[in-house]
């Protein structure tokens, strides 16, 4: 069962689905610059349009990854998904160091500066990776919050984390954990932000009693930290390797051309790891303050399928990357 | 006795020269949701100041605002006002004519009665409240009484403790509307239990503006019959009989010479006044400009408040007005005016009436 | 590009969602704020305004169209405040009501003096809120439609016309006639709702089908559970209005119906004197209408959709 924002569906209802897509996107705080303007109206036209081209080319579903804090907006994606027919399935969680607001932060620089002058008076409240998986538990089961101190009737269905550094910084751990406590207490998958850091934070992940089968991680396709040995080592311990950023080909540090994401794909499946693949665009429909993608969620389908059929790969094996994966990943166990 | 100002009570022989009827603000109500009304607050409020201070300047000591409570006035930009410019400003109560002055929520008969469940709820309801208040003078009375005595309110639901000073009452040119007839009644009663006196907005029923005031009991020498020099209604016998009975006469719109139809030359002001002192009645007339400080969305008067000292006080002057006349008529009989009388037995009987009044109407309140 | 301004800005036609298409938050004629009387705490009427507007939302409602015009009880910052902490969109009126309602300061303006007033609340904003208003509201008295009114609605007309907004009225009892006063605009009537056209004294399916037959929609809207202070003019058994309803849509005319329950979650002034006023939400009209339409054979599932589609065909602005 997939949780979506218009109610759960069963996870072999899913059909083909993008697995890692962002439809609004947006820097915390982006709200408050008056430079950066939402015309709500207009993006949620563009953004029908598209989700339309994506469901002609045969998507049926999408996974949203803007998180908690990233410019999510959960009742415009209930509309969005009724109006356009195509099931959303949206995250929570906070993501890397940088992005998190600095309520979560500064109770720790505060307890960790009164230790460095052994005076001052403890922080009236310290987060914990309880805290912070009980929060996101809480918008799978109860509803996203918006702004205004409302819930939405929409609930998340996946959750996110990310690490930025290594170490991950205290607050990145708790966030961490604190996903993988709610996602094995809600059983929905868990997406890790970026392959770089993922064999050291794996187990920890695994430890708070996540299934592999639900983990995925993502951006295994960062021209920066390419590693086929470490994808097959991932994909062996049952976690799913998604190579998500199809479409970005230039313009950004970890872009490559598409030809060498095929490459990747290929050679998992020759590796016999088709069944631990995940496709995907990571588009941006509409950036708040940030450039959005220069291609659309129909890329997947209407440009990266076709190469793979040109370089060698089967419609069976596409069937088994596009539906058999992301349904599994939402099946039960 | 003492006179309530925007400042706070003033002894009656510390108001000066008193210009009896003036506008500070001035515009009906709505003009604030106009766009094209551009109320610029700063502006407004240097201009006004500088037609005070010019009013001051020429022997000005106390102006009486005659917005009533829904033609403009706002009760802490007066007060500012009064502070800096050094005159005394007296605030009024009370409506004026319905079409310009009295707000929707004022007018409201509910709906026709039709149906048995209506009059069912209408018999359940206390007598004040019957369909609308407006069918009641004593709770027009309570609304005025309550700014005389308690405090005049101000946006938004807040009662101040400034209190007003003297009752503006009217009603249109050519009849007095059900509505305006209990308006009337209750300025003449709320004055009556606090001791003020009426100021009438209109000459054009003049007559049964003064039948209706003395009806309720209030005594002539509480009652102004307002606006006796407009051009249209100009009737210097009408004017001789309510000095006769002990009421006063006001030419109020000195100044006002031409662009309106009331409008008329100065000078023929002059021989109003000059007349009536012939006749002796030197001591029922009292004398304005009803210029405008500032005006929101109606038309401003090109002249000031002083005008009324240094253009038309040289004029009677030079119509052989003497100096013991001039001072009737612009210190001794506004101070009488507007010297509130004190009268503990009225107060103390108002008070009970009041009780039983407001215990009944609590019923159907909310707790809000 | 269609748009429908809410007070928190402007959201696409899709977000509507079960829309209560006539409704009041606050209501009471212009001048309640100088009348002590009936002052009232605004805390404690913002929490049963905000309580009253989340129920709505849990029992399925999104959007909640606001028919309070300028002076009567509209308050802008009250209805962001509480669209923002409800969840619930809150789109405001432009325009006035009946004549005695209209504010001394606007009874002499002329038709296209007024017409400016409406074109600037929808397209630039009320005052310097920011916020644009969403439609105009219009009325009438119960005697006729005055000059006062004719001009207002002739203003409103124009400014529709102008701006792609909907006119929404107070009162089918001149139905006809104000549409004739709109036609003679060149306005298009699909761009009306006729309100109140359940009121108890002037059932007239007749009228209703010939004002949809001429485009119009037609709003059933004063469904209460208890009559309302309006019980002379405007209530009635449910189960009378429910056949109205349903005669309405026998006649082919679902795609022009409206419903709605026309409450005032808080009634300004002595107007709230009556002891039948605030008994009622918009949350009861949800929980309890579907019932009473049910009774005379029309299914829940076709409550929901005309809650759903036929506001999103009027409100939308190009």
């Amino acid at each position: 069962m997939a949780i979506t924002v218009n109610g759960p569906v069963p996870d072999d209802r899913l059909g083909i689905v993008a697995a890692h897509e962002h439809l609004l996107y947006g820097l915390p705080g982006w709200h408050d610059d008056p430079a950066v303007l939402f015309d709500r109206p207009k993006v949620f036209d563009a953004l029908l349009a598209a989700l339309r081209e994506f469901k002609a080319a045969g998507g049926n579903s999408l996974m949203d990854a803007s998180g908690t804090l990233c410019g999510r907006d959960p009742e415009f994606l209930k509309a969005l998904s009724a109006a356009a027919g195509i099931n959303i399935i949206a995250s929570c969680g906070l993501g890397a160091q940088e992005l998190i607001p600095g309520y979560f932060g500064l109770p720790l620089a505060e307890r960790a500066l009164r230790e460095q002058r052994r005076d001052g008076e403890p922080p009236l409240w310290i987060p914990d990776a309880g805290y912070i998986g009980g929060m996101l538990g809480a918008e799978m089961s109860d509803g996203m919050p918006m702004a205004g101190m409302v819930r939405s009737r929409a609930c998340a269905g996946f959750v996110l984390c990310a690490c930025s550094a290594q170490p991950a910084s205290e607050i990145e751990e708790m966030a961490i954990r604190g996903a993988a406590m709610a996602a094995r207490r809600h059983d929905v998958p868990l997406r890790l932000e970026g392959g770089a850091h993922a064999p050291r934070l794996f187990p920890l992940i695994t430890a708070e009693g996540l299934a592999a089968g639900r983990v995925v991680i993502g951006h295994c396709d960062d021209a920066r930290c390419l590693d086929s040995a470490r994808d097959r080592e991932l994909a062996s311990q049952g976690a799913y390797v998604a190579y998500d950023h199809v479409g970005w080909q230039d313009g950004s540090p970890h872009a490559m051309p598409d030809a060498q994401r095929v490459q990747q794909v290929k050679d998992m499946v020759a590796a016999g790891y088709a069944e631990r693949v995940l496709l995907s665009c990571g588009t941006v429909g509409c950036g708040l303050g940030v450039p959005a993608s220069k291609h659309g969620v129909s890329h997947l389908l209407k440009d990266f399928v076709p190469r793979l059929s040109g370089a060698g790969v089967g419609d069976s094996a596409l069937h088994t990357l596009l539906v058999e994966n992301p349904r599994r990943l939402f099946a039960q166990l | 006795m003492k006179v309530e100002t925007l400042t706070g009570p003033v002894a009656p022989q510390d108001l000066g020269i008193v210009a009896m009827r003036e506008h500070l603000l001035l515009g009906r109500h709505g003009w604030h949701w106009a766009p094209e009304v551009r109320f610029d607050r700063a502006a407004a409020f240097e201009s006004v100041l500088a037609r005070l201070e010019a009013f001051k300047k020429r022997g000005g000591g106390t102006l009486v605002d005659a917005s009533g409570i829904t033609l403009g006035r706002n009760v802490p930009f007066y007060r500012r006002l009064s502070e800096l410019s050094g005159v005394h400003i007296v605030a009024s109560t009370g409506f004026g004519e319905q079409s310009s002055s009295i707000p929707g929520h004022f007018l409201g008969r509910a709906y026709r009665v039709s149906t048995d469940a209506r009059q069912h709820w209408v018999r359940e309801i206390p007598g004040h409240f019957y369909s609308s208040h407006g069918e009641s003078k004593e709770y027009l009375m309570f609304l005025f009484y309550n700014e005389l005595t308690e405090g005049m309110a101000a946006p938004c639901m807040i009662r101040t403790g400034i209190k007003a000073g003297i009752v503006q009452t009217g009603s249109a040119w050519d009849g007095v509307s059900r509505l305006e007839e209990f308006s009337i009644r209750a300025a003449a009663m709320a004055a009556r239990h606090a001791g003020v006196s009426v100021i009438t907005t209109s000459a054009g029923q003049a007559r049964r503006h003064f039948e209706l005031l003395s009806a309720e009991g209030l005594e002539a020498q509480r009652i102004v019959i307002g606006h006796c020099d407009d051009a249209r209604a100009v009737d210097l016998g009408r004017d001789r009989s309510f000095a006769e009975k002990g009421a006063y006469v006001a030419y109020d719109h000195i100044g006002w010479e031409k662009d309106a139809p009331h409008a008329m030359a100065d000078d023929e002001r002059v021989a109003l006044v000059k007349a009536m002192v012939q006749a002796g009645y030197a001591e029922r007339v009292v004398l304005s400009s009803s210029a405008v400080g500032a005006a929101m969305g109606l038309p401003a008067s090109s002249h000031g408040y002083e005008r009324l000292l240094a253009d038309f006080v040289p004029r009677l002057d030079r119509a052989g007005i003497g100096e013991a006349v001039l001072e009737t008529l612009l210190v001794d009989t506004p101070r009488r005016l507007l010297a509130a009388s004190q009268d503990e037995e009225a107060a103390e009987q108002l008070r009970a009436f009041a009780e039983g009044f407001r215990s009944a109407s609590r019923q159907q309140r909310w707790d809000v | 590009m269609a748009c429908v301004n809410t007070v928190l800005g402007p959201i696409h036609p899709d977000e509507l969602g079960v829309t209560a298409t006539h409704e009041h938050i606050l209501w009471g004629p212009p001048g309640w704020e100088y009348d002590p009387e009936w002052w009232f705490h605004p805390p404690k009427v913002f929490a049963k305004c905000l309580a009253d507007l989340v129920e709505y939302r849990e029992l399925g409602g999104t959007t909640v169209v606001c028919c309070s015009g300028i002076g009567l009880g509209r308050d802008v910052e009250l209805y962001r405040m509480l669209s923002r902490y409800s969840g619930v969109h809150i789109i405001a009126a432009s325009g006035f009501h009946e004549g005695r309602n209209i504010s001394p300061h606007f009874q002499d303006k002329s038709i296209d003096e007024m017409a400016a007033l409406f074109e600037h609340e929808v397209s630039a904003g009320i005052g310097d809120s920011g916020v644009k208003a969403g439609f105009i509201k219009v009325g009438h008295g119960h005697y006729d439609i005055s000059e006062l009114e004719e001009r207002e609605h002739r203003a409103a007309a124009r400014a529709a016309r102008r701006t792609g907004c909907a006119i929404i009225t107070h009162g089918a009892w001149f139905g006809l006639q104000e549409l004739e006063i709109f036609a003679s605009e060149g306005l298009d009537l699909s761009r009306v709702v006729v309100s109140h056209c359940s009121s108890a004294n002037v059932m007239d399916i007749e009228r209703d089908k010939a004002m949809a037959g001429m485009g119009a929609f037609c709003s059933y809207d004063t469904f209460t559970i208890e009559p309302t202070w309006n019980v002379g003019s405007y209530a009635g058994d449910d189960e009378r209005k429910a056949d109205l309803v349903k005669a309405f849509i026998d006649a082919g005319h679902i795609d022009r119906l409206i419903l709605s329950s026309d409450v005032n979650l808080f009634s300004l002034g002595w107007t709230r004197s009556s002891p039948y006023t605030g008994k009622t939400t918009m949350a009861d009209m949800l929980r309890y209408l579907p019932g009473v339409l049910r009774r005379v054979g029309i299914s829940e599932s076709t409550f929901w959709k005309v809650m759903t589609e036929n506001p999103k065909k009027v409100l939308p602005i190009e």
